[in-house]
């Protein structure tokens, strides 16, 4: 197999500037009423990525695009409140909308759609830009039964401004509306840039001038300004108050430029403790839910973690340490369902999830930041090898050369240029970013969407002046239709055909027509309607809503004659195309009432009216697949669906002309497409199914090789699958795989082993992810470095020795109870894995990487094989049906460009005793 | 291991320990002599061989006979006369030389103790307890627990605490299990003890509990068990005069070894370390009548890394502490009425790695994870402290648990101040820390540096009020250090394992000044040595036993941070020649420093030679240095590189230095084959003296004469191996010969120089055999010592004496020969002393015979020589390494170092001895009791034989304790600055006696001999 190592593909990192999880802490009882929680991560460009924590999986769900100079500097979710149903003996809950709102460096508030991934609304008044935002706590439980007579229970929003005043906005209704101005701005114009609730009516207000300043926002009274005193000497006079929050026992916490973490008494507002942990400013601060552990981060990159300790319970640094390469800028935390963590982000851009409740027990882990959808594709124009790559609004197509012109060390070789070329470079007008792209498998046509439309271009290859092979790029013309945005565009294998997912997730699919003159668009849009799945009123109108049907993924069979399409919720939806392709047909309507099996649930936004019908293009027509509503709904969302792509060569000959009578002068054909239509699917949880789609089940094979029988080893991998494709040349059957770190290949023609891991491997139920915190596996007993094992003896002379779990983990649903000393007594091979990490997998896979390179897999032992040699990864694309030639993108982050740092990056280096 | 009681027994040493023993250096339980020098055969009456140039034995009856030129006379062997010779010789010599107890001595590593009302500090070296007084930091006393050597041959002090019942008392622990129980006031006990484990003993601390309405001490002790394990015992040994036994149970073992234990609230908490290993544990019984019923409950987890360093505090939880054990009752069983509740015990515990970790309130947090498991993991957590780059070396709790102090090797001793996280650092401490240790009224600090001194901190200002240092030579390591597990770049050890000599002088001038060079390794690893870095130079006073004065010799990075990019230690330059000019005022030394080969990798990569590169790259100075204001020497000339060769790039060793002993002038010879003389030349300015600020002028030191020895072996090319050659210069006593041998030949080819021209007056053949390691002149006699030692008559121009060294001797590399081999040279006395090194090993005891190479085997002999006797006057075997050898100038004899940084003096009979005033302090301050007073008429009762050879000796002045150990006159009373401070400092000036009084005081003390009891 070639392979192309690219790192030159620019796709620039965008710092996180807050982090916001839609519930922070669930309690069991309350478990029902509520939406499961998201993680809503704000970017410095302006996107909104929507992550699903998912039992510590950490899936990226959607991702809200920005814009030009939008950027995200304050997100808060809130839940409007949850109407309990009584029906009988039984309860059930209408749970209440989980909504987010985000400001940027402007006077607006925004809500946000997640089910269309669009603004919702927006609010303003007259103040200053807003820096922070906060919203209301909700209703406790206690309180729950106490306010039965209350008036409402929803969060309202209360918003710093840069000009001194405290704005207050409303939520009320499902609406969003400025709602009073609660402190004027000042005339020292202190800016306000921390905000935080004590409670239900008091907001804590950290400022510039070295105050903190509590308000009442029943009548917005000043309750109390606690002064932070002048800053220290040969430092500015202020202390900026970059962070607050209160403890769920009213105490307040202060995290400031002085890199002091300061409790205040909730009672008396005075001073309580100070303590230095940071050797520059405190950024932000997470408290768990029990108040028992506080996190800040800060500019000195630290995450300090302290707890209560001692008889009159004062504060103490447990322990610190350098999670990321830049500063901290922002901290959420979550417990829910055996999950306990901290995730902060800062400029370096990837989400790094800490361990809470199991701090020091656990290992920390840095999500991905490059995208989950990865952002690359590659196409074959006649014998020219092209990657296209987008972001923000920027399109650019690279042309590699063969790869037997490089030698392998040259491979990692970004800079040396001729091995590829930049081709072209596509600038998208518009405020809108690229929500997806698509390069057809020639290269000959590119189509680009944003949330408000989708552009289409033609790429002509010719010779410019000097000699040089370039591009010339045509817009085409676009109909009408296309000027409402879409969320995925995917052209078909054959390019004929436009697979459009609206924002409003709607599917229409476009006949391409391509002649010599130019390439047109069908007049007729197949609207494809996915089927039904009754969900129950109240959660559509509660919680996320229908957010769960967005739809993620599309596939097309190698013979285009099949489409499946998948959401979040795990249901996979396929089409078929009927008919052959009779080019002599062309815009020649069918209006045959009788064949019309699509039922429209949509309330006919669409502007255009032949929706209702079933038209036949060139004498073919899609319709929903008969046995679609017998595929199996999958437990979790779907990242990667992928068919097989046939072996045998592209016939459309076996396939019948319906042929047309007068009765019926367009007939509709009924015979399904007899290419292949397996598909792969792998899940958020990794798991990989095979489904016979119009078989409408299962593949045999699947069924042999459920997700549990994979190796350890893949199922120990933690980043989510990104992408695939095949090697089915010379008569292999060979799936590739890949997500931000690592690279599988499994042989389908064979049973998966479980691989020489689990041979000598003790049984065990639970492993690594699945048994950790939420963030990474545990810390193995060699490396802890927290200064207590795990397991303690108890010993009184004479008496054998007992021996304690000092550190049981909270128990997760259906787990057993006598796993806890797994780690202290794993394989010597799976320890090593353990202690060395990625290293030991990386060194020794090598050797291996560069035989698979070379095309000689010669033992024929296990049927998988794996490399995490290639990290991170923005995505892979194959090239050619024979032996597949893939390029890799890489987007190291020290490529990336991290903002510079006002501090050295080691202060060791340059202070002396 | 049965935990019954086990009777202990205090034994009594007898009066009729011999008093040899007492204070000598410890003795290694061998044969003699004939181990250091050869004997070819064992034929009765002939165990001493001279040889001839042929390697044949040969015997005479007088010195005369035997020639140089290989004239020798064939004698028919007459061993009966021979061995009623040696017979009556050694009856009528061997008493008149001698081994004075030792002064120096490196302070053990534990914890300084306080006395109660801290007026004074208790430290310990491995053989005795030194009390400090805190307000002066002079010697108060000093304890010797007696040890027999030769029964109990490692015994040395691991442990020492002030008793907590009876703060009077001490209590120390050996090495080998034995327990004293002593006085430190009167000294009383120290001859007496109990051994508490035959197998030794690691650490000891001692509690004071109250159970059955008796408070005792309790010891609690770490013991070696025999399969391998180590255990933890409490004793409660029986006081004289109580009638009750003592008892003994194991409460703790563990496969570990338990190096550190600490108690805690009167016993009701006992910490220990094992590695990595903490052990917590509480009393376990509110009752015990006796010993054997007590129960300790112990709760045993891992820290994260190697612990070097652990502190406890107890305290008593208030009322409303309580509340959660209360909580606790009522969700359980309502089964026990008022518990006594458990103390709140915060934990520090200091890693090799560098980690601090605080765990607080541990005890009660460990037992409620285990009553309800679902507590927040979180609040079990130690709080971790991380600056220390290396390990810690000590952490300690302040009283009010606020603070926590710790220090390392980064010589900054910090202070946490544990509520802010704030930290305040005391840097430039001199030396790594090595232990801490808070005063009992929390007012002072104690350190302990790891340069053999303590200092006594104030809290308030931390400022020193007073400090004790010790001799700073190197020592070897007797345990393992716990840092030695944490993997980091090391040092390149020693190709040879070698106790390298150090380079040391006595002061002509001030004899009791004795001038060392030092560095910062002080603990030498036994097995593999690395090489020292000695920048330093230490000002020793041989009579009050102390340092006087350390300066820098050459660059030092001591409060540097000493880390290359490579993670290596940037080394320094060390110094390996010293001397003093005959009067005293001039100091030339040599320093000698070279890259590490870590450092010079990277040329590696250019093809370049590396070792090559390494010596090219080799900085050698000479520097002369004269004595200025203030104590200190004062570099004057420095001369860079001054045997360098011609042909090639790169200093050349300078091999030896000679002090002429008539003028100051100093002799050189170096790498390159060639002598230089060095001598003084006024420093002028365009023909103009300058002068310094007193009018004197200033003067420089330049190459007056430099004279080609040839090739002699000194080839370019084993110029590249470390020391294939040797070569050696010396003045003869007049300062008109200079006797230079240079090269490895092996027919010991020795020039005379006139040391005024450098013409070779006259060269001589087989001077030495093998490599010349040392040559001297006594009078006439030339002395060279190689594989044989030879006294060659100059005047005469024959061979007076030869010895051959034993095969051990003579096969070791010539690394270790020039390292271990010593000659002096006693021109007072007219003697000459050798030391050689050799191991101590027993046929019988296998395991040390498996460790052969450990340095810790090793025993050294001196031998010391008269030129007008075939025998030698005096010889004896040392279970240490002999580390320099130098005349006793002030007085008659021999002056030596060793391994544990001990100076002995080897003199003669009748002499004073300067050290010998280092000794007397016991008696001066302190009133003693009858009952020692009686205890030291014995010994000097015993001393009186050898005392009645000295003629004019005053029995009452012998039998006076105060000065049964050194021959003093009773014209020169000494007044020790003790004594004076004794008048002086007893108040605030206001509330001192008359001036009148002071003065009789004052007076008395110099007239007669003082506290002379009437006889």
């Amino acid at each position: 197999m070639d392979v192309h190592r690219c790192r030159f593909v620019p796709y620039p990192q965008s710092t996180i500037n807050v982090l916001a999880f839609s519930h922070a802490y669930v309690q069991k009882s309350q478990e029902k009423k509520v939406a499961p929680p998201r993680l809503a991560v704000g970017r410095a460009n302006g996107d909104i990525e929507i992550w699903n924590p998912l039992n510590a999986q950490w899936h990226q769900e959607t991702v809200i695009k920005g814009g030009v100079d939008r950027s995200i500097d304050g997100l808060v979710w809130i839940q409007d409140p949850t109407e309990t149903i009584v029906s009988g003996a039984n309860r059930s809950w209408i749970v209440g909308k989980s909504r987010l709102f985000s400001v940027g460096c402007t006077t607006t508030v925004t809500e946000w759609d997640l089910e269309n991934g669009t603004p919702l609304r927006h609010a303003s008044g007259n103040h200053g830009e807003i820096w922070c935002l906060a919203a209301q706590p909700a209703v406790g439980i206690k309180d729950e039964r106490k306010s039965a007579e209350r008036q409402w229970e929803g969060q309202n929003l209360v918003a710093g401004c840069t000009d001194g005043a405290l704005v207050l906005y409303s939520t009320k209704d499902e609406d969003l509306q400025f709602g009073r101005i609660l402190v004027r701005p000042s005339v020292k114009k202190a800016k306000i840039i921390s905000v935080a609730f004590q409670n239900r009516n008091v907001v804590i207000a950290g400022c510039t001038d070295s105050t903190i300043r509590v308000f009442d926002i029943r009548n917005g009274s000043t309750l109390r300004t606690m002064s932070l005193g002048s800053g220290p000497k040969g430092g500015p006079k202020n202390i900026d108050v970059w962070a607050v929050r209160a403890l769920p026992d009213g105490d307040i916490i202060s995290g400031d430029s002085t890199g002091e973490l300061r409790i205040w008494s909730g009672k008396t507002y005075t001073l309580t403790q100070r303590v230095k942990s940071h050797n520059q400013d405190i950024f932000t601060l997470a408290v768990s839910n029990d108040g028992s552990i506080i996190f800040s981060g800060g500019k000195d990159r630290r995450t300090v973690v302290y707890k209560q300790a001692g008889k009159v319970k004062r504060w103490v640094e447990v322990s610190h340490r350098r999670y990321h390469k830049h500063d901290v800028m922002t901290m959420a935390s979550l417990e829910y369902k055996g999950m306990s963590v901290v995730v902060s982000g800062g400029p370096d851009a990837s989400p790094t999830v800490v361990p809470l409740q199991q701090f020091g027990l656990d290992f920390q882990r840095s999500l991905p930041f490059l995208p989950q959808e990865a952002p690359v594709k590659g196409a074959v124009m006649g014998k020219k090898r092209l990657l296209m790559s987008f972001w923000d609004r920027e399109i650019h197509i690279w042309e590699l050369s063969k790869p037997h012109l490089q030698r392998p060390e040259n491979l990692s070789e970004g800079g040396s240029s001729h091995n590829r070329k930049l081709v072209s470079k596509i600038l998208i007008k518009g405020e809108a970013n690229i929500l997806s792209a698509d390069l057809s498998s020639d290269g000959s046509i590119l189509a680009v969407s944003t949330t408000t439309e989708i552009k289409v271009f033609h790429l002509k290859q010719r010779r410019s002046t000097d000699g040089e092979m370039g591009f010339r790029v045509s817009a085409v013309h676009t109909p009408h239709s296309f000027s409402s945005g879409a969320r995925l565009v995917r052209f078909s294998p054959d390019k004929n055909w436009l697979c459009i997912v609206r924002t409003d997730n709607r599917i229409v699919l476009r006949r391409i027509v391509s002649s010599a003159s130019g390439i047109k668009f069908h007049p007729y849009n197949s609207k494809l309607d996915r089927v039904d799945r009754k969900t129950p009123k109240h959660v559509i109108l509660g919680g996320l809503g229908s957010y769960d049907r967005t739809v993620t993924q599309t596939a097309f069979s190698s013979d285009s004659r099949i489409l499946a399409v998948s959401d979040l919720a795990g249901y996979i939806d396929t089409f078929v195309l009927l008919g052959a392709e009779d080019l002599g047909q062309a815009s020649i309507d069918c209006e045959d009432d009788t064949i019309s099996s699509t039922e429209s649930s949509d309330s006919g936004s669409d502007s255009e009216e032949e929706a209702e019908k079933v038209k036949l293009t060139y004498g073919q027509y899609w319709t929903r697949n008969p046995s679609a509503a017998s595929l199996p709904k999958l437990p979790h969302a779907v990242t990667v669906l992928s068919f097989r792509p046939t072996t045998a060569p592209l016939t459309n000959g076996n396939m019948s002309h319906t042929i047309p009578t007068r009765h019926n002068p367009n007939p509709l054909p009924h015979d399904l497409p007899h290419g292949e239509d397996r598909l792969i699917v792998i899940t958020a949880t990794s798991d990989i199914f095979e489904l016979e789609v119009l078989r409408g089940s299962l593949s045999e094979w699947s069924r042999r090789n459920p997700p549990a029988k994979f190796p350890i080893i893949y199922r120990k991998v933690k980043d989510l699958a990104k992408g695939c494709f095949w090697d089915l040349s010379n008569g292999r059957e060979r799936f590739w795989l890949y997500g931000a770190g690592w690279l599988f290949m499994f042989d389908l023609s064979r049973d998966v082993s479980p691989g020489e891991e689990d041979s000598n491997a003790p049984k065990r139920k639970r492993y690594g992810k699945t048994e950790c915190s939420g963030a990474g596996g545990a810390v193995s007993k060699f490396q802890q470095s927290n200064g207590i094992s795990r397991r303690m003896a108890k010993v009184e002379h004479e008496t054998p020795n007992k021996y304690e779990d000092l550190f049981a983990r909270q128990q997760r649903g259906n787990s057993s109870d006598d796993e806890d000393i797994v780690p202290l007594r794993q394989t010597k091979k799976a320890k090593k894995e353990i202690e060395n990490g990625e290293e030991s997998g990386n060194s020794e896979k090598v050797e291996n990487g560069e035989a698979a390179e070379n095309g000689v897999i010669g033992n024929p032992e296990p049927n998988y094989w794996r490399t995490f040699k290639y990290r991170p990864i923005l995505g892979m694309c194959a090239y050619g049906n024979g032996e597949p030639e893939v390029a890799i993108v890489e987007r190291p982050l020290w490529e990336a460009d991290l903002p510079d740092k006002y501090d050295g990056d080691q202060e060791w280096d340059h202070s002396g005793v | 291991m049965s935990s019954g009681t086990v009777e202990l027994k205090r034994k009594r040493l007898g009066p009729n320990l011999s008093e040899k023993h007492k204070s000598g250096p410890p003795i290694a339980p061998i044969f003699g002599w004939d181990a250091a020098f050869e004997l070819p055969e064992i034929v009765p009456g002939e165990e001493l061989v001279a040889y001839d140039m042929s390697g044949q034995p040969i015997s005479g009856t007088g010195v005369d006979e035997w020639k140089c030129n290989g004239e020798i006379k064939e004698q028919k062997e007459e061993t009966e006369r021979q061995r009623e010779e040696v017979q009556l010789y050694e009856a009528r010599q061997q008493p008149a030389w001698n081994v004075s107890s030792s002064i120096g001595g490196r302070m053990i590593n534990a914890d300084p103790v306080f006395t109660q009302d801290e007026k004074f500090l208790i430290l310990a070296n491995r053989s005795s307890i030194s009390v400090y007084s805190t307000s002066n930091s002079l010697l108060t006393t000093t304890l010797i627990p007696k040890v027999d050597v030769v029964k109990r041959p490692n015994a040395r002090i691991i442990a020492y605490c002030i008793s907590p019942t009876n703060p009077d008392h001490i209590w120390v622990a050996f090495a080998d299990g034995a327990i004293y129980y002593i006085n430190w006031i009167s000294g009383e006990g120290a001859d007496e003890f109990w051994t508490l484990s035959s197998n030794g003993c690691i650490h000891m601390t001692v509690a004071s509990m109250v159970s059955g309405g008796r408070r005792r001490d309790v010891v609690f002790a770490t013991e070696l068990r025999s399969d391998k394990a180590w255990r933890i015992t409490a004793n409660e040994l029986s006081l004289p005069g109580s009638k009750l036994p003592s008892a003994s149970i194991t409460i703790f073992t563990s496969t570990q070894m338990v190096n550190y234990l600490k108690s805690a609230n009167e016993g009701e908490v006992l910490v220990a370390t094992a590695e990595k290993s903490i052990m917590l544990g509480f009393l376990a019984t509110d009752k015990y009548e006796t010993l054997d019923k007590i129960r300790y409950e112990f709760r045993v987890f891992d820290s994260s890394a190697f612990i070097s360093a652990i502190d406890v505090r107890c305290s008593i939880p208030h009322k409303e502490d309580e509340e959660d054990e209360v909580v606790a009752k009522r969700k359980g069983k309502k089964q026990k009425q008022k518990q006594k509740p458990k103390p709140i015990v915060d934990v520090v515990v200091g890693d090799a790695k560098g980690s601090i970790f605080v765990h607080n309130d541990l005890l009660r947090n460990l037992l409620n994870k285990e009553r309800l498991k679902q507590e927040s993991n979180i609040s079990l957590l130690p709080q971790k402290l991380h600056w220390h780059r290396q390990g810690v070396q000590t952490v300690k709790w302040s009283l009010d648990g606020a603070y926590i102090i710790s220090g390392g090797s980064e010589t900054v001793l910090v202070l946490w101040q544990l509520d802010t996280g704030r930290h305040q650092f005391l840097p430039h401490m001199a030396a790594t820390i090595q232990n801490v240790v808070v005063s009992p009224a929390g007012t002072s600090y104690a350190v302990q540096l790891k340069d053999n001194s303590a200092m006594i901190l104030s809290t308030a200002e931390l400022k020193a009020t007073s400090n004790v240092a010790g001799i700073q030579s190197s020592v070897l390591a007797h345990e393992e250090s716990i840092e030695v597990k944490v993997q980091r770049v090391e040092d390149e050890p020693l190709a040879h394992s070698l106790f390298q000599r150090t380079p040391a002088t006595i002061n002509p001038s001030d004899p009791s000044q004795l001038l060392v060079a030092v560095g910062q390794e002080h603990e030498l690893h036994p097995i593999k040595p690395l090489a020292l870095k000695r920048p330093y130079l230490q000002t020793f006073d041989l009579k009050n036993a102390r340092s006087v004065g350390r300066q820098a010799l050459t660059r030092s990075n001591i409060t540097n941070i000493n880390v290359a990019p490579g993670f290596g230690r940037m080394t320094e330059p060390t110094v390996t020649h010293m001397k003093l000019s005959f009067d005293g005022k001039w100091l030339a030394t040599i320093d000698e420093w070279t890259p590490s080969e870590a450092d010079l990798e990277h040329i590696l990569h250019a093809g370049m030679d590396g070792i090559d590169e390494r010596w090219r790259r080799r900085e050698v100075c000479l520097k002369f240095w004269q004595m200025g204001q203030g104590e200190v020497w004062e570099l004057v000339s420095r001369i860079n590189a001054p045997h360098s060769f011609e042909d090639a790039a790169g200093a050349g060793r300078v091999l030896d230095l000679a002090a002429d002993p008539s003028s100051t002038r100093f002799s050189t010879i170096g790498d390159d084959a060639v002598v230089r003389t060095w001598v003084t030349r006024s420093r002028k300015r365009d023909n103009v003296v300058v002068r310094g600020r007193y009018g004197t002028p200033l003067k420089n030191w330049d190459c007056h004469q430099s004279a080609s020895m040839g090739k002699h072996g000194l080839d370019d090319n084993d110029r590249l191996q470390p020391r294939s050659v040797n070569g050696c210069v010396a003045f003869s006593e007049d300062g008109s010969i200079l006797a230079v041998a240079a090269g490895g030949d092996n027919d010991g080819l020795l020039h005379l120089l006139d040391a005024d021209s450098g013409t070779i007056r006259l060269s001589l053949n087989k001077m030495y055999e093998g490599h010349i390691l040392q040559i001297d002149f006594l009078g006439q006699d030339l002395i060279t010592l190689s594989d044989k030692v030879l006294l060659y008559d100059i005047a005469a121009n024959e061979m007076r004496l030869s010895f051959g060294l034993t095969s051990e001797v003579t096969k070791l590399e010539l690394s270790q020969k020039l390292e271990m081999l010593h000659l002096a040279v006693d021109p007072k006395s007219r003697t000459f002393a050798v030391a050689t090194p050799g191991y101590a090993h027993d046929p019988k005891n296998l395991k040390t015979l498996l460790n052969l190479r450990s340095l810790l085997n090793q025993c050294s002999h001196l031998v010391v020589f008269s030129p007008k006797q075939r025998l030698p006057v005096f010889k004896q075997i040392f279970g240490t390494v002999i580390t320099a050898l130098l005349p006793a100038i002030g007085s008659e004899g021999f002056m030596f170092l060793d391994s544990a940084a001990e100076i002995y003096t080897c003199f003669q009979q009748g002499t004073h001895v300067v050290t010998a005033m280092a000794q007397s302090t016991s008696a001066l301050k302190l009133e003693g009791s009858d009952n020692e007073a009686e205890d030291t008429m014995d010994i000097s009762e015993d001393e009186d034989e050898h005392l009645g050879f000295l003629p004019g000796e005053d029995k009452k002045i012998a039998n006076n304790p105060n000065f049964s150990f050194n021959f003093e006159d009773d014209e020169t009373p000494v007044v020790t600055q003790q004594k004076l401070s004794e008048v002086f400092d007893i108040g605030p000036s206001f509330a001192l006696p008359p001036m009148e009084e002071l003065f009789y005081q004052v007076a008395g003390l110099f007239l007669g001999p003082p506290m002379t009891p009437a006889t």
